[in-house]
């Protein structure tokens, strides 16, 4: 329950904050939380690899595109009233219908309680990954690549009369986050 | 685990976390201006899918291991779509030098 208030707290932080800096680092925070509802239900490798690949590339190559887009430093308000409003009514209308569905579906459950959860070790999880799910693996490292190779032809310089061939911070970012993600697919 | 055994938490506290957190998520694309605080609220969105697909694999099939396969490559893809998606916002702010989103207006009639 503690998780939860800590959860929905940076979630609110993070689309209500003032400052973008903070939002991405209360955005670092849920993920986090995230990461301790995965170890709770008893994905270990889950949460670890989210930990890796979303706070340690993903997060920082945030904070690498607000350096390089210079953000200002100070308080600006954000958007007029009435779209909050619609905005808001929005959310709230989706989470109600949400949580009204999965209240009333029947879903047939294997165990009732989250501490009578079936504890699946690393061994059958790599089993599962490279039999049954090879295809989506070598898929997922083309991704990777189609990513890598677009990110950086996105980023890169026109070619003026000075020399500049490529943006190398963002490119660096960029192979940061896809080498992060590969590092955990060869896993 | 035995701190934690008192409390019921079954299925349902699990999946309304995650509606919980795409409210939020869906609040934060909708009326955010900067361009990056929307991809922040994206990844939020992505997060609470993660939760529910995880809460699914382990309440539901265990033994599958279904949603945790999801889970992993959602990961993946979420992690080249950043990529790729702040690539453009240079892109963009290196064109319009602002990354107001209502100052990108070019397209609007």
């Amino acid at each position: 329950m503690i998780i939860s208030f800590i959860l929905v707290i940076s979630a609110i932080m993070v689309v209500a904050g003032r400052h973008i800096l903070h939002s991405a680092f209360y955005l670092a925070a849920t993920l986090l939380c995230v990461a301790m509802y995965f170890i709770l239900l008893r994905a270990e490798y889950l949460a670890a690899v989210q930990i890796l690949v979303y706070i340690g590339s993903i997060v920082v190559l945030i904070l690498f595109a607000l350096m390089m887009t210079r953000t200002k430093v100070g308080h600006r308000t954000n958007i007029s009233n009435n779209q909050r409003i619609f905005a808001a009514l929005v959310a709230l209308a989706l989470f109600v219908c949400l949580t009204l569905v999965f209240y009333n579906a029947k879903i047939d459950t294997v165990a009732d309680n989250v501490s009578n959860l079936k504890i699946i070790s690393i061994k059958e999880f790599a089993n599962i990954l490279f039999s049954g799910y090879t295809l989506p693996f070598e898929v997922a490292s083309v991704l990777l690549l189609a990513a890598l190779v677009g990110s950086v032809v996105l980023a890169m310089k026109e070619k003026t009369d000075e020399e500049s061939s490529g943006d190398d911070p963002e490119k660096e970012s960029a192979g940061i986050a896809n080498v992060d993600a590969e590092k955990k697919e060869s896993k | 685990m035995q701190f934690i055994s008192g409390l019921e938490l079954k299925l349902v506290y699990f999946l309304a976390v995650s509606a919980i957190l795409f409210g939020i998520g869906l609040y934060g694309v909708l009326t955010r201006r900067h361009l990056v605080h929307i991809l922040l609220s994206v990844e939020l969105i992505l997060n609470a899918v993660l939760i529910n697909l995880v809460a699914f694999s382990a309440f539901v099939t265990p033994e599958k291991l279904t949603g945790q396969m999801f889970a992993v490559f959602l990961i993946v893809v979420a992690a080249c779509e950043v990529g790729v998606g702040l690539a453009i916002i240079l892109s963009v702010y290196r064109r319009r030098k602002t990354v107001d989103v209502d100052n990108i207006n070019i397209l609007k009639w």
